[in-house]
């Protein structure tokens, strides 16, 4: 018994999650690689392979795919499992599920309204994981505001950057 | 003042040395292992710590009230607090 052939667009639609997933897992590594501006803060790159999967791909292959970039991430740098790791895989899903929402129900929404609202939000989850899990002190979400402040700042880039993508994807494809 | 918590519990409070003053180093017990902890005329800051990414010692010294130290793998927080005891900052009429 031979399976059916899957269709030609099927198979582009596969291939096209793959190289998304490739590029948020390398981008993933290049991140912690990075730099920090202190060790909460990232840029949020791969966050917006999230988004860019969200638009051309579908509710469904975003949310796999921060799912399998924050997996495969973990494992290149060495935090598979480890609080990093936790502290990533809430921050990514929720950003990954509330963009998803804001994408679907806000009507009219901009990338960058969605990105700024994912942004807010990974952040958020993240400080309610370590307070939740880690380090049940209050006194933690002193730290919020200014953190929050950035994420605003970096969702609105990552918000204009993934208009111009997504605009060049779906005018070339 | 210096707090210093590990997960739900408040081990020590200190207060940040003023001019003059000797420095104050102490051995905190975390999850993973153990964190030294140094007080100075530079603030509070982390100077060894058992994690494995080492993000609390890099940050650095901190003496403004609102500056933390957290370092989650071993699940101790260091919070600089204001030491105002009326809660106020200021009264006016």
């Amino acid at each position: 018994m031979l399976m059916p052939r899957p269709s030609l667009p099927e198979l582009e639609e596969k291939i096209r999650w793959i190289a998304l997933l490739v590029l948020a897992i390398g981008l993933h590594v290049f991140e912690a690689a990075l730099p920090s501006l202190g060790p909460w803060f990232k840029p949020g790159l791969a966050n917006l392979v999230t988004l860019i999967a969200l638009v051309l791909l579908g509710p469904r292959a975003a949310l796999t795919l921060a799912i399998g970039r924050v997996v495969v991430g973990s494992f290149f740098i060495g935090t598979l499992f480890t609080p990093t790791f936790v502290i990533s895989m809430a921050g990514g899903l929720a950003a990954a599920v509330m963009m998803i929402a804001a994408w679907r129900y806000i009507p009219g929404i901009s990338l960058v309204g969605v990105s700024l609202l994912g942004a807010l939000v990974h952040m958020l989850a993240q400080f309610v994981t370590v307070e939740s899990l880690y380090i049940q002190q209050g006194v933690l979400y002193y730290a919020l505001p200014p953190l929050l402040l950035l994420s605003c700042i970096t969702g609105w880039i990552n918000g204009a950057l993934a208009r111009y993508i997504a605009a060049r994807l779906t005018h070339e494809i | 003042m210096v707090e210093i918590y590990h997960a739900q519990t408040l081990l020590a409070t200190y207060p940040l040395p003023q001019p003059g003053e000797a420095d104050h180093s102490l051995v905190v017990q975390g999850e993973l292992g153990e964190s030294v902890v140094l007080l100075n005329q530079d603030g509070v800051q982390m100077v060894s710590s058992a994690c494995s990414s080492q993000h609390c010692v890099l940050s650095g010294a901190h003496h403004h009230a609102g500056g933390m130290i957290a370092c989650v793998p071993n699940r101790i927080l260091i919070a600089v607090r204001g030491r105002s005891a009326s809660g106020f900052d200021a009264i006016v009429e």
